[in-house]
Formats: structure tokens, sequence, C-alpha cells
């Protein structure tokens, strides 16, 4: 038995200790891969979908990267805790802190590896899935499956891998720093019993009371939007540590519900073990309500901008590479006409141009055509090389000019 | 003859809510070959934490521990890594088998660790568990052995590499009387054909009459010492002598 043999016989003859870890690491990789997916769209770096909305995606992915960190960080101090003593025999057994360092870089560089496949391969699915109810919510033809290489690069070289690598470093260090007595004894440490604070568990209710409280009766804006994420991260975390113990512990003193049947079985172990899996549960939470909150907003934002800044109570917009335009629009002409509603079309060229990153693209249009779809708005004569811009129906009042735009039209 | 183990003037203290020196100025030699038996009061400290300090898993807040001329405390990790697979060999009590391996695989740990050749590896596992009768169940799962061979299996582990000093916490602790017997037999037989210098704490009589020598540790201190003589069963006796004295005088 060589030492590679040996590293690799630990793994397959205890892959139970090794799933939880890997499957833990996999979801992960799952969720940052598959904003990563969305974000590298290629339909999406062409328009469509506005640059804010984008950028929202991109601020969920940085959280969803913060908290991955976290996540398989913890996955791994709780993996690496289950086997202390299995080093502390090893260490005893005269394996040198070299041979440690290898045997734990190869195991989380392998587990690395599988639970990367494993979640870019379930990202894929999750993604096709949120392509599909993603278009369903906003009415657009469903994103296509692409190749994803720019996503693939950055979850697995910019992010997971490096990751692994570090972290498995880090753990050394804790290993290391460690006497061996300590380390044979790791795994039958007793636990003391959970101790809620009851402070703290009320201050966990009022967090999560008030953040959802302000989120069903106040108005959304940018400040009540921080105050609520706030309340609830801090609320969420308290009510896994320590409210969800303390109602377990308020049962186990109501000594007639607490010692009848299998209540005193379940109640006492559910206490250890949601003290154990506290910050788990809230990284997960807070994973997923990013996730879910991210496609919500993308949603509600692609339905208000669509209503909102629309001139018309219809749009049809064709772009000049259409070919089927003519076809197209009478069709629409004969669903007006069956339905017997009265319309009026006007018609008219434009140009689509981008105004800066942070912005979503402009259609700009000759002043003579300007003037016939918006005779209210009395715009002052333009010069030559000048344009101007309007904000859109919601804010015709306020028109600004400037030189932002500098197209000479035909 | 030449001293396997010297202590000289070792102390511990555990720092922490309470402080609590667990050993005062322990000093003492263990010749090559000897057979050295560390007894005590069972729960009263000292016999595990002195025998954690030689095995050097442990660190003595003063003093100094000399095996084969060498002071382990003193060593850089690497070095220390090469010192315990060379110099020491473990026996305890709740075994440290590694469970993901078979019994072979698990006493040819040590020799793999130092990356000795598999050939002769083959060798020396074959011979070493002939000896202590283990070899019929070689590619079994440590779950699938009895405590008595379990022990057998971490002898096998801990001599496999020819040690100077083996070192055993209470290796009859957690086996009945008849695995307990094999156990010591098996240590006694090692110790007499190979001259493997042994140094077992344990607080079971029967299991310290196989050596050549008890001391006694009260409270963290040297009590007394007690040889024996040709008689086993005398030198029992005089165990629990001993024993009786340092319960009856202290407890």
């Amino acid at each position: 038995m060589t030492f590679p043999q040996f590293a690799y016989k630990n793994i397959t003859r205890n892959l139970r200790a090794y799933l939880a870890f890997y499957l833990s690491s996999s979801f992960a990789v799952m969720i940052f891969f598959m904003f990563a997916m969305f974000i590298f769209h290629p339909a999406l770096e062409t328009g469509y979908m506005n640059n804010i909305a984008k950028k929202g995606m991109v601020f969920a992915e940085w959280v969803i990267f913060v908290f991955s960190i976290l996540f398989v960080l913890y996955s791994v101090s709780a993996f690496l805790k289950t086997r202390k003593s299995e080093f502390g025999i090893l260490t005893i057994q005269g394996a040198s802190p070299k041979q440690l360092r290898l045997l734990i870089t190869l195991e989380n560089v392998f587990i690395g590896l599988a639970s990367i496949v494993t979640g870019i391969i379930g990202g894929t699915v999750l993604a096709k899935l949120f392509f599909t109810a993603g278009s369903y919510i906003v009415e657009m033809e469903p994103l296509e499956l692409y190749f994803p290489l720019k996503a693939l690069g950055i979850t697995i070289g910019g992010v997971f891998l490096p990751l692994f690598v570090l972290i498995s470093q880090f753990t050394l260090f804790i290993i290391h720093s460690e006497e061996v007595v300590s380390l044979l004894k790791g795994s039958v440490k007793p636990k003391r019993e959970p101790k809620p604070s009851i402070p703290f568990s009320i201050l966990g209710m009022m967090f999560l009371g008030g953040g959802f409280g302000l989120a069903l009766f106040a108005g959304i804006d940018i400040g009540s939007a921080v105050i609520i994420t706030v309340c609830t991260v801090i609320g969420t975390y308290l009510f896994y540590s320590q409210l969800s113990v303390w109602v377990l512990k308020l049962l186990k003193r109501n000594k007639k519900f607490y010692r009848k049947g299998t209540n005193l079985l379940w109640i006492s172990d559910l206490m250890y073990r949601v003290k154990d899996n506290a910050r788990l549960f809230f990284i997960v939470s807070i994973v997923s309500a990013v996730a879910f909150t991210a496609t919500g907003t993308l949603a509600t934002y692609k339905s208000m901008f669509t209503t909102e800044d629309s001139l018309y109570e219809m749009e049809f917009l064709s772009y000049s590479s259409n070919k089927d335009e003519n076809e197209q629009l009478t069709y629409i002409q004969q669903q007006f006409e069956q339905k017997n509603i009265d319309y009026e079309q006007s018609k008219f060229k434009a140009i689509e141009t981008g105004q800066g990153s942070s912005n979503y693209p402009v259609l700009v249009l000759s002043y003579k055509d300007g003037m016939k779809i918006l005779p209210e708005l009395k715009t002052p004569k333009l010069e030559e090389g000048k344009g101007g811009f309007t904000l859109g129906k919601q804010n015709e009042k306020d028109i600004q000019y400037s030189k932002i735009i500098r197209q000479t039209y035909n | 003859m030449a001293d396997v183990l010297q202590v000289q003037d070792l102390n511990k203290i555990y720092d922490g809510k309470a402080t609590f020196q667990a050993l005062t100025n322990i000093t003492f030699n263990v010749d090559k070959g000897e057979f050295i038996g560390v007894m005590g009061p069972s729960g009263s400290g000292g016999k595990t934490t002195l025998l954690n300090l030689i095995s050097t898993i442990d660190r003595p807040t003063s003093g100094q521990v000399i095996v084969n001329g060498q002071e382990p405390h003193k060593l850089k990790k690497g070095k220390l890594a090469e010192f315990r697979r060379k110099e020491l060999g473990f026996v305890f009590q709740d075994f440290n088998l590694l469970d993901t391996l078979t019994v072979e695989e698990n006493i040819m740990l040590p020799l793999t660790l130092e990356r000795v050749d598999s050939g002769e590896i083959d060798k020396k596992v074959q011979a070493f568990t002939q000896k202590l009768g283990i070899d019929s169940i070689l590619n079994k799962r440590t779950y699938e052995i009895s405590g008595g061979q379990k022990q057998r299996t971490a002898i096998a582990r801990a001599i496999i590499h020819q040690p100077s000093l083996l070192l055993a916490d209470e290796p009859t602790g957690n086996l009945d009387s008849k695995s307990s017997k094999d156990v010591m037999q098996t240590l006694q037989m090692i110790n007499e054909k190979d001259k493997t210098t042994m140094l077992m704490v344990t607080h079971d009589p029967s299991a310290a009459s196989y050596c050549d020598r008890v001391i006694f540790i009260k409270d963290g201190k040297l009590y007394n010492e007690v040889f024996k003589g040709t008689n086993q069963k005398v030198f029992f006796q005089q165990i629990l002598d001993v024993l009786s004295m340092l319960g009856g005088r202290f407890g």
C-alpha cells in the first residue's frame, strides 16, 4: 500500500463522511453557475434586457459568491471535525506534516472537482428551467441554452477551484496548530447543551417581524429595501441560532408534553441538531432568498419597464434585419379588425444607440418624425448636428435637452 | 545498560478555569529491554498525562524527556514525525485503528508512511502477524473483529517498525479478562523475544504483574516503585498491597 493508495482507500471506504461535504459544495457551485450562465448569456449582451436589471443580477452573483465561500468553508470545517481523531492517529503513527498536507489537499481537490462537475450539470439543468420560467413571466422568447465558456471559466477557474485549494490550506493550518492530544480526543469531545439566550431570541423575533412588516406595509424604496434586508438577515440568523432552540427548550419545559412517547427523543435530539447546523441553515436560506428575490425582481422590473416607458398603448418594434415585417404587421392589423378595435397607427424609423454602459439603449428619430408623434413637445428648433432627449411618456413635462446624442439625420 | 528513556524533573500544569498541576517533578529512567508499568489510583491523575508527555502527544510545562539520546519536544515538526515513525510505537485503550482500512493495512501504515519497499512490507507483516496469531484475519475490516483481535492488531502496528520504545495506555481497559490475559501475554512475549522496551500505563493490577517493575504515581507525584522478583503471583500481591496503601492512606 503506497501513500496515494492509502488516500484513495480512505475516500472510497468512507464515502458517507465525504458525501455531505460533496453535496453541499455541489449546491454552492450549482447556484453560482446558474447565475453566471444568466449573466453571460449572449442574448443579454446585445440589449433586450436593460443594464440595471443585469447589474442587479451581477450583484446577486456577488452575494452568492460571498456566501458560497462561507458555505464551503463551513462544510469543510464540519467535515474535518468528524475526522480529527483520524488525523491524530496518522500524526502519532509518524505521518509528517508534508504527508498530511498532501492527503488533505488531494482529498479536497478531488471532492472539489467532483462537486464542480456535479454543480455545473445541475446548474445547467436549473438554468434551463430558470430561462423557461423567466421567459414565461416576462412574456418573451425563452433564452436559449448556450455553451457558456465565460461562465464555466469563472465558476471553475475564477472561484471554486482556488477556493477548494485555499480552504484545504486553511484547514491544515487549524490542524497543525492543535496538539495531537486534542486531535485524538477531537471526535469524542462531549457537546454542551445548547443554551439559547432569551434577549437574542426576542431580538430575532423583532428583526424578523420588523423586516417582514416593512416589506408588507411600507413603500419600497432604496432606504427601506436596505433596512428590510438587514433586518431579515439578522433576524434569520437569530431565528436559527437562538429562537428555534428557545422554542424547543420551552417544549422541553412542558413536562406533560415532553415525556409523552417519542417527544422526549426528537425534541432533545433536534435541539442539538438545530444548534449544530444553525449557520448552515442560515447560509442556505440567504442564498436561496437572494436567488429567488433576484429572479422575482427581474420579472417585476421588466414588466414595469414595458408599461411605463411606452409612448403608445401598443408598440411594435422591428429591426431592419426582420424579413417578415410586413407579414407581422398585417397580422396585427387583422387582429384589430376582427375584434373591431379602433386604432390609429403611426410608423417611423429610428436608430438604436447606446448611452453609456449603465443605461439601456435609446431610440433616436429624426426631428421631423419626432414633431409628428409628439406635437405637444413644442421643441425649440434644433440646430444642425444637435439632438434632443425625452424621458418618455411619464415624464413628458420635464424634457431635457442635452448634447449627448450627436447624430445627423438625413 | 543504556537508558532508552530518561525522564527528568517533568512538570505539567494545565491552565484553565482552575490551574491544575497534573505532574510534579517526575524523574525516572528505563533501561533497554525493560518492561515498566505505571500505576496509580484510577482517576486521580498523572498516569495518562505522563504517558502523553513521553509519547509527544502533549507538551510538558518544564523538564525533559529523552528517548535514545534525543529530546523529542525540541524537534521541529518534520523531524518529530520522523522521530515518532522510527523510535515510538503506540497502543491505546480504544485501539485507535483506522476503520477505513483492513487489519493488514492498519498494521502496515507506519511502514507506508516511511515509504518502505512493498515486498519488504509484506515480509514484515507476515512475520509479525504470525507471531501475534492474527494472520488469519488480515483482510477483515476493523468492525469485523473482536476487541482482543483489535488490540493485537494495534500491537502489531506498534511494533512492526521495531521502535526503541513501545508505549501502551491502558491496553486492557476495554477488554474482557480472557482477552486481557492474551494481550498481556503477547506484550510480555514481544518484550522477552525482541527485547523491546515498554512502558505501560494501567490501573489493572493483574496486567501490571506482567511488568518487570511498576512505578506508582499519586496526585501527580512519584510515590513508590516495586520490582518483580521471580514469581508473578508474589509480584501481583505486592502491587495490590501498594495500591491498598495508596487508597488507604489517601483515600
